[in-house]
């Protein structure tokens, strides 16, 4: 593993082990039975449930405990909402499938794939049968936020496994854990303040944990916290939608492109985001609403997902801007 | 001399095709004279180069009339109109009291669309005041008229339609004039002109002149075909002919995603256009971008047929609003290739560095951690942090 990728907390305290995972005892104590079962028998595994909350942790955790150390080499993580299109996954999963080499752990090699609720129906119907063909070989375990944007028959075909949203104790037991082995100064306070600010999101806690720590020089305050944490949404699209307010097309177009333009970060997550924060703003009328549910729409088979939110921000100019042009 | 005046006929009878819509015209007059029209004018409507001006010089001429012709592209307000026709009162009245002749006038009002109801204020209703009054018998022209701007001519005028001619049609018609030239041109070579001449006859006299002078037909009807980008850019925004927007997108169809990227790029950097405009035409660019993007996706290439008459609508829209090609790169390209290249290279480098290895989607990772690790290795990708400083606030 990259040196470098240490330095983030949330890949240096991801528990190795199943034993180490906060607070999903249920899930936990399943998987151990299923493990202690004939391996040979063990079934797709479909875990759903809130971000944060030790999904795919727990993925890599059982790989770890079925093929010990050399577990790298019998695992193929896919990101549905990474990868373009069910074809490649198609291709990736075949080829992994095919140089088939036997563990003498288990007679199976393991695909995490996560984030699959992202996925159409068509692409999770195309799913299914990939599951099937390789089924010989491969255990699937799928990862995600909603079970109910899976369809039925994979859900029918795994074990499902729900994580439930991490209570406080055990979210502010781990954060205190790391802050004694990196030596920040955490009162309970912040960890409080902290554990609010990410509402048992523990990927959001450790990150907000360490960014605030850094910025501190190991003695984070409060306020601190607070000061980052009024940043949760990009202040590029804060300050796009100031503009919008004031009826500035171009200064948003621009805002819009220079956010867009480092990152390819997808449309869709960009207005996800516009909408969260005019929601915060109570700027979300039911016109406003419909127009961005319409874009959010025509981004899924655009071609250029610029020329739409081009056109969605001279929409919302024309809606939000108190003068108007 | 231009053989497409030389050879312009002089009389109803000489024109090829569209008898229909001759006959239309000559009831129409007739009936007009005697006053027993219920239309005060009539509106000829189809694309260029079918004989629609011809028709009208044509009518004049069969029946001993004098054509005021007023072209939209110089006369789009009711003060310019009124200002025309009032100096031409002056100078008739003139030549009755010096010759003792009266002579009668048909206006023509040609190229119609081109005036545009909202800006071009008070053009058309001058149109139809004008031939409300019944002093001459008027008659306006029209490429592509607009049902919706345009309604209230659709509903008072006559409206006739001419069509494109025939490739059968244009034969006969370059026959006539090889003729008359004394020409020795192949039979084969006019055939391969009427092909290429999309139903447009002024364009087939053209290039039978240019076949005349030993220019190989294709090298003429290719100069619309495989224009480099810019150049073609240019001649669109410079068109303001719906066909002639129509036959450039058409001969270039590798280009259709480069032509529709900058006119996106300037329909929403224009500062000429008003903003309800604007938002009307990236609706539309909005739409045209789906079907492409369904079309790349879908492999569904039945597409194509609507979406090079979208684009040339689209097009044809801008440059009548002001919002025209200035030889820009647009500006999305701009940020992506240069006011943020380091730090999308950066970027790029990051997540290969990261790989795999990092456990969640870019898209989170790009979301919720980017911050926390620019805070950690600010050194080594210094334009991306700076980036992200700006961009997240933190």
């Amino acid at each position: 593993m990259s040196t470098r990728l240490e330095l983030l907390w949330i890949e240096k305290y991801r528990p190795k082990k199943l034993d180490d995972i906060v607070d999903q005892e249920e899930v936990i104590q399943g998987l151990k039975n299923l493990l202690k079962g004939d391996i040979k028998e063990m079934p797709h595994l479909l875990f759903a449930g809130p971000p944060g909350t030790g999904k795919t942790t727990t993925a890599l955790a059982l790989a770890r405990e079925i093929y010990g150390g050399q577990w790298r080499d019998y695992v193929l993580e896919l990101n549905a909402s990474d990868e373009r299109g069910i074809n490649v996954i198609r291709e990736r999963v075949k080829i992994f499938a095919q140089y088939f080499t036997p563990s003498e752990k288990a007679p199976f090699k393991i695909v995490i794939l996560d984030e699959a609720d992202m996925m159409t129906s068509e692409a999770q119907t195309a799913l299914r049968r990939i599951m099937e063909i390789n089924a010989r070989v491969t255990r699937f375990i799928l990862i995600c936020n909603y079970i109910t944007r899976i369809i039925s028959p994979i859900q029918s075909r795994t074990a499902i496994f729900r994580f439930k949203r991490l209570p406080k104790e055990g979210a502010i037991q781990y954060l205190k854990m790391i802050c004694d082995s990196e030596g920040v100064e955490c009162s309970p306070d912040v960890l409080d303040k902290i554990y609010e600010a990410s509402l048992g999101d523990l990927r959001k806690a450790i990150n907000l944990l360490q960014s605030v720590s850094t910025v501190t020089g190991g003695k984070p305050t409060v306020k601190d916290v607070e000061s980052i944490v009024g940043k949760a949404t990009p202040e590029a699209i804060v300050k796009m939608i100031d503009a919008l307010r004031m009826g500035d097309f171009n200064s948003a177009r621009n805002l819009l492109f220079d956010f867009i333009s480092v990152s390819n970060l997808d449309g869709q997550e960009v207005i996800k985001l516009i909408f969260n924060e005019l929601m915060m703003r109570n700027l979300l009328q039911p016109e406003v609403a419909e127009v961005l549910a319409e874009y959010e729409y025509r981004i899924l088979t655009s071609a250029y997902y610029e020329i739409q939110l081009t056109a969605l921000l001279a929409k919302l100019s024309r809606l939000l801007g108190s003068r108007g042009q | 001399m231009v053989w497409t005046e030389k050879h312009r006929p002089r009389s109803l009878n000489e024109i090829i095709g569209n008898e229909e819509a001759k006959l239309e015209l000559v009831r129409w007059l007739r009936n007009w004279e005697e006053g027993k029209s219920d239309f005060p004018g009539i509106l000829l409507v189809g694309p260029p180069g079918i004989g629609k001006t011809t028709a009208v010089h044509a009518l004049a001429n069969d029946f001993s009339y004098h054509v005021v012709e007023l072209n939209a592209s110089e006369y789009r307000t009711a003060e310019k109109i009124y200002e025309k026709l009032g100096s031409l009162g002056r100078s008739y009245t003139l030549e009755r009291y010096f010759t003792g002749r009266e002579r009668r006038i048909i206006v023509f009002f040609d190229e119609i669309d081109g005036i545009d109801p909202k800006e071009d204020r008070g053009g058309l209703d001058a149109v139809i005041e004008i031939a409300g009054k019944r002093d001459f018998p008027v008659v306006a022209a029209a490429n592509v008229p607009d049902p919706q701007k345009h309604k209230k001519l659709f509903e008072l005028f006559k409206v006739v339609e001419f069509r494109q001619l025939t490739p059968k049609h244009i034969i006969i018609l370059l026959k006539r004039i090889v003729e008359r030239e004394g020409l020795k041109i192949d039979y084969e070579i006019i055939k391969k002109i009427a092909e290429r001449a999309r139903g447009d006859a002024r364009l087939a006299i053209n290039m039978l002149q240019a076949a005349s002078l030993g220019i190989p037909v294709e090298s003429i009807s290719q100069s619309l075909e495989n224009l480099p980008l810019d150049e073609l850019l240019r001649r669109l925004s410079s068109s303001i002919s719906y066909y002639e927007i129509k036959q450039l997108i058409d001969a270039n169809s590798s280009l259709w995603e480069d032509v529709i990227y900058t006119y996106f790029d300037i329909i929403a950097r224009s500062p000429v256009l008003k903003f309800d405009a604007k938002i009307q035409l990236l609706d539309a660019l909005s739409k045209i971008d789906i079907y492409l993007g369904r079309m790349n996706k879908e492999r569904q290439f039945f597409y194509l047929r609507y979406l090079s008459h979208l684009i040339a609508w689209l097009i044809y829209n801008a440059n009548r609003s002001g919002a025209v090609y200035d030889g820009r790169i647009p500006e999305y390209r701009l940020y992506k290739f240069v006011f943020n290249r380091d730090a999308r290279e950066e970027f790029t480098e990051l997540s290969e560095a990261l790989g795999r290895s990092i456990h969640e989607s870019r898209r989170k990772f790009t979301l919720y951690t980017l911050p926390t690790f620019c805070k950690l290795v600010k050194r080594k990708y210094s334009k991306l942090c700076e980036w992200v400083k700006k961009v997240y606030g933190w």
